[in-house]
């Protein structure tokens, strides 16, 4: 690992420990209070845990954590930004360095950063799993829901990265040009299909198809964050 | 390559009223050059076009033979830059924006780094957002130095220091300077301050290039002369009049000119004039008549 | 030493020094042998460019007062009484030619100033 390698571990280290201290913190919480309350919501008239209502409850609280993996990778990546965005990003263009060099050591280090919250939800999960009886038929998945979380969160990561590296103003512009692009289709294709009577699909649906049907990178959140499953 | 620094031409434009137009200079390899200008002239822009930190509209940079923006990185590795506001990020720390520097700069000197440190009394562990505005600067030449650059470019490196800071910094700079041979590109509107180190000035008006010469021909050139019995324009003049001015305790005129030399003594005794005075300008001087005398031609 | 070095006298930065040091050699503040600074330590001490001082120094040498060993720095020659006292009396009439240029300047006459002269230092002038 290069020197400039290093230095930027250390400076994302530096510029992000507190809100991964408390990300770290959040991540091994919820784990447990989402598997207990849906232990607490199961509970049959004998005092036993039925299976279908256990991962009935679960489903419906475990939305949380796709929300989660999403606030992750945002705010790690916004935090590899910040110092540059309040100085004006002089110093790292007086580096000798390619700016593309320099995004792409920050990348890097983000990523990086980005283990820790993984790290922690896993043994969040874990720990959740492992004190909690779980009813036959029924197994824990610590391991596969660590996995969707670090792709998701990587997933918002890169965007939000990507996002950030520009200056306010392109931010800005491109997340207008988006929005505008969206809206103006979602007007327009109603209207193309009535003048022409064709069928077309909606901004809305296209977007839907891209991105969240496979091989789409949103796929991971609209998929199962269940941590006990059959 | 004898030039630290080529500009041709360069041209920008930032919003209605600020250009820089046609801005030409050469840094001879090894000089020390002030950048002159009021404040407001374009002097920091033109520096940030030089380091490639804004893109130019027109013309040509080149930074110890490195084309700018093409050679970008490979000229930045040995350009230090002493920037007007400091860039470093204020939630570090001494040592560890040394550390980062270092890890970005091959040639960073350690051994030099330390002994400057002590030298400039900066703390390790005080982070740089609670430094003093001295210790900033100090800093930030400490930054520029340590990683041992072949051309200097400070923008307004002692502004706003109080003069101990001012001679701690300049002497560190002098010092590097004479054991390296470095050029040192500085950009300052305390002319005093750089007229003791400076072997070529450059002065910046309004987006312009004013002149540029060496600091000796500059200052030799540009002359006070006390007048009785002036003559009047409309002549053949061997020199170029930047003003002239009725005195107010005396029955003489003033005039500054430039392009002096003595033997133009001739001039006025063929005028039917008396030169009661010859009178050197300091570079202050010399610098506020160049740009009086610019704007009055330009209205 | 060098206080008086004034950046924005007329005569170049060089020369002053190079003045500075040449009456220092001539009233034995520097004796022969002795080391100057080196051109670091001046430039540094002075915040003028190095290359001035370099100036400085190789005008010296070329003058006879300095000699440069390489490697060691600029040490001062022993020079002989009448070349010391040529000096001094060199850089007397300079003092002299500026505090009559300075006079003239105000109207007051060479003979004015003589007479002050002689008033001050009690030694008489030829009028």
């Amino acid at each position: 690992m290069t020197g400039a390698m290093t230095q930027m571990l250390r400076l994302q280290w530096l510029a992000s420990r507190w809100l991964l201290l408390v990300l770290a913190l959040i991540c091994i919480g919820l784990p447990q209070a989402v598997v207990r309350l849906a232990v607490l919501g199961a509970h049959g008239a004998d005092r036993n845990l039925i299976p279908a209502a256990l991962l009935q409850s679960l489903d419906s609280i475990s939305v949380l954590f796709p929300y989660l993996a999403a606030i992750t990778g945002a705010l790690i990546a916004l935090a590899a930004w910040n110092w540059d965005h309040r100085t004006g990003h002089v110093y790292a263009l007086s580096l000798p360095i390619s700016r593309a060099e320099y995004a792409l050591l920050k990348l890097w280090a983000g990523a990086v950063a980005l283990l820790v919250p993984t790290v922690a939800i896993w043994i969040g999960a874990w720990i959740a799993t492992s004190t909690v009886p779980i009813p036959d038929g029924l197994h824990a998945y610590p391991f596969a829901f660590g996995v969707r979380f670090l792709l998701a969160g990587t997933i918002v990561y890169g965007t939000m990265f990507a996002l950030a590296s520009g200056t306010i103003r392109t931010t800005l512009i491109v997340t207008i040009g988006w929005c505008a692009l969206f809206i103006g289709g979602s007007l327009l294709v109603p209207w193309l299909e009535s003048q022409y009577a064709i069928e077309l699909l909606s901004p809305t649906e296209m977007l839907g198809h891209a991105f969240a049907e496979w091989p789409g990178p949103f796929r991971v959140f609209a998929g199962s964050w269940l941590l006990i499953d059959v | 390559m004898s030039e630290a620094i080529e500009v041709r031409g360069l041209g920008y434009r930032a919003g209605r009223s600020f250009a820089l137009r046609d801005v030409s200079l050469t840094v001879p390899a090894g000089s020390i050059y002030g950048f002159l200008g009021p404040n407001g002239a374009g002097k920091t822009t033109t520096i940030r076009l030089l380091l490639g930190m804004s893109r130019r509209e027109a013309g040509d940079v080149r930074l110890l033979g490195r084309s700018i923006p093409g050679e970008l990185p490979a000229a930045l590795s040995v350009v230090g830059y002493v920037p007007e506001r400091p860039h470093v990020y204020p939630s570090l720390r001494v040592d560890e924006a040394m550390r980062c520097h270092a890890a970005f700069h091959r040639r960073w000197d350690d051994a030099w780094a330390t002994r400057l440190q002590r030298m400039f009394e900066l703390p390790d562990d005080r982070r740089i957002g609670r430094l003093s505005k001295g210790e900033t600067g100090k800093l930030l030449m400490l930054l520029a130095l340590a990683q041992r650059p072949e051309l200097l470019i400070l923008d307004e490196p002692t502004d706003g220091l109080d003069p101990m800071v001012r001679r701690d910094v300049l002497t560190a700079l002098l010092d590097y300077v004479s054991e390296s041979g470095a050029t040192v590109f500085i950009s300052s509107h305390l002319v005093h301050e750089l007229e003791r180190m400076c072997s070529w000035v450059g002065v910046l008006d309004h987006g312009r290039m004013v002149a540029e010469l060496p600091i000796d021909v500059l200052k030799g050139g540009i002359k006070r002369i006390r007048l009785a019995e002036a003559p009047s324009n409309g002549q053949q003049l061997p020199f170029e009049v930047l003003s002239r001015a009725q005195d107010a305790f005396a029955s003489s005129e003033t005039w500054v000119v430039r392009g002096w030399s003595d033997p133009m003594v001739q001039y006025f005794d063929t005028a039917g004039a008396t030169v009661r005075e010859v009178i050197d300008l300091d570079l202050e001087e010399v610098f506020v008549e160049l740009l009086r005398s610019g704007r009055e031609v330009t209205r | 030493m060098f206080e008086e070095i004034d950046p924005r006298s007329p005569i170049p930065l060089y020369e002053q020094i190079a003045a500075r040091i040449r009456v220092a050699v001539a009233a034995e503040e520097y004796r022969a042998g002795d080391a100057l600074p080196s051109v670091r330590q001046l430039s540094a001490a002075l915040r003028v460019n190095p290359s001035t001082v370099v100036q400085a120094y190789r005008d010296l040498e070329r003058d006879g007062f300095v000699e440069t060993r390489h490697g060691a720095g600029t040490f001062v020659r022993a020079l002989e009484a009448e070349v010391r006292e040529g000096e001094r009396a060199r850089q007397a009439r300079a003092l002299v030619r500026t505090l009559l240029a300075d006079a003239a300047r105000l109207g007051i006459g060479a003979a004015e100033v003589a007479r002050a002269l002689a008033a001050e230092t009690g030694v008489p002038t030829h009028e």
